[in-house]
């Protein structure tokens, strides 16, 4: 078990990456008032629930819990349709959070590396 | 007590998904079935007759309540416990959950490592409630 787990830890750790990215491209969508800005709010309010969830799962709480404060900001600011300057910056540094934890994620920084060796 | 072997588990996102498999199966020592999507479940429940349903409540399409609906329609399935597994677990909504029938939530993020222990514990649970 601890071979197949570390090797699924190896690949969710791409996939952090690669998703914590993804996500900054859809918040610099976002601005005021057009679709194509809505539609990025709400693509990354589902990108963000989805990292929060899958790293928590994996037990990188770090970034489960950078993704989980960015999720709900954007989520309040998808119930309202759309963000001003003063709310995109608070976005901007939950984001700065989110994407400095990615950037560390290794498998051994996940709780469950520590359990299973 | 009857002994929890085979359980179904619903959950739309693969990382997810492929985890709590490798918990299930090599920790927790059950023969699972993984389905991706509500339809699938409603699909292949009845032929695969698990003991347990684990179901992911936010998925895409049909989402948690409404395949938990589904299932409970289907007579082969009407007893099977189903177990909520959400990020969505504030005491009210899990009092929602229950109040429609579930066995119990499950809140997200989880330990996967722990939730073979979760789920059995659960089991015995709904057990012992059948026979009293």
């Amino acid at each position: 078990m601890r071979e197949k787990l570390n090797l699924l830890l190896v690949k969710h750790c791409a996939t952090i990456k690669n998703s914590v990215g993804l996500l900054g491209q859809h918040l610099q969508g976002i601005g005021q008032g057009s679709a194509a800005s809505q539609q990025a709010l709400e693509d990354a309010v589902a990108l963000a629930h989805q990292l929060k969830g899958s790293s928590g799962t994996a037990g990188f709480q770090d970034i489960c819990a950078a993704a989980t404060a960015l999720h709900d900001h954007l989520k309040a600011l998808n119930a309202r349709s759309g963000a001003d300057r003063p709310e995109m910056q608070q976005v901007i540094g939950l984001y700065g959070v989110l994407d400095a934890a990615a950037r560390e994620a290794h498998p051994q920084t996940s709780s469950l590396y520590l359990v299973t060796t | 007590m009857k002994e929890l072997q085979r359980i179904t588990y619903v959950e739309d996102e693969p990382h997810i998904r492929e985890i709590v498999q490798l918990a299930l199966e090599e920790l927790g020592g059950f023969t699972l079935h993984v389905c991706e999507s509500g339809p699938e479940a409603l699909d292949t429940a009845p032929i695969f007759h698990p003991d347990l349903v684990l179901l992911d409540v936010m998925m895409p399409g049909m989402n948690g309540i409404q395949t938990f609906r589904s299932l409970k329609d289907m007579p082969e399935m009407s007893e099977t416990p189903i177990i909520f597994v959400t990020a969505k677990a504030q005491k009210h909504e899990i009092q929602q959950y229950k109040s429609l029938g579930a066995a119990d939530v499950i809140a997200k993020p989880f330990n996967p490592i722990t939730l073979p222990a979760d789920i059995q514990a659960i089991w015995a649970k709904t057990q012992n409630d059948r026979h009293h």
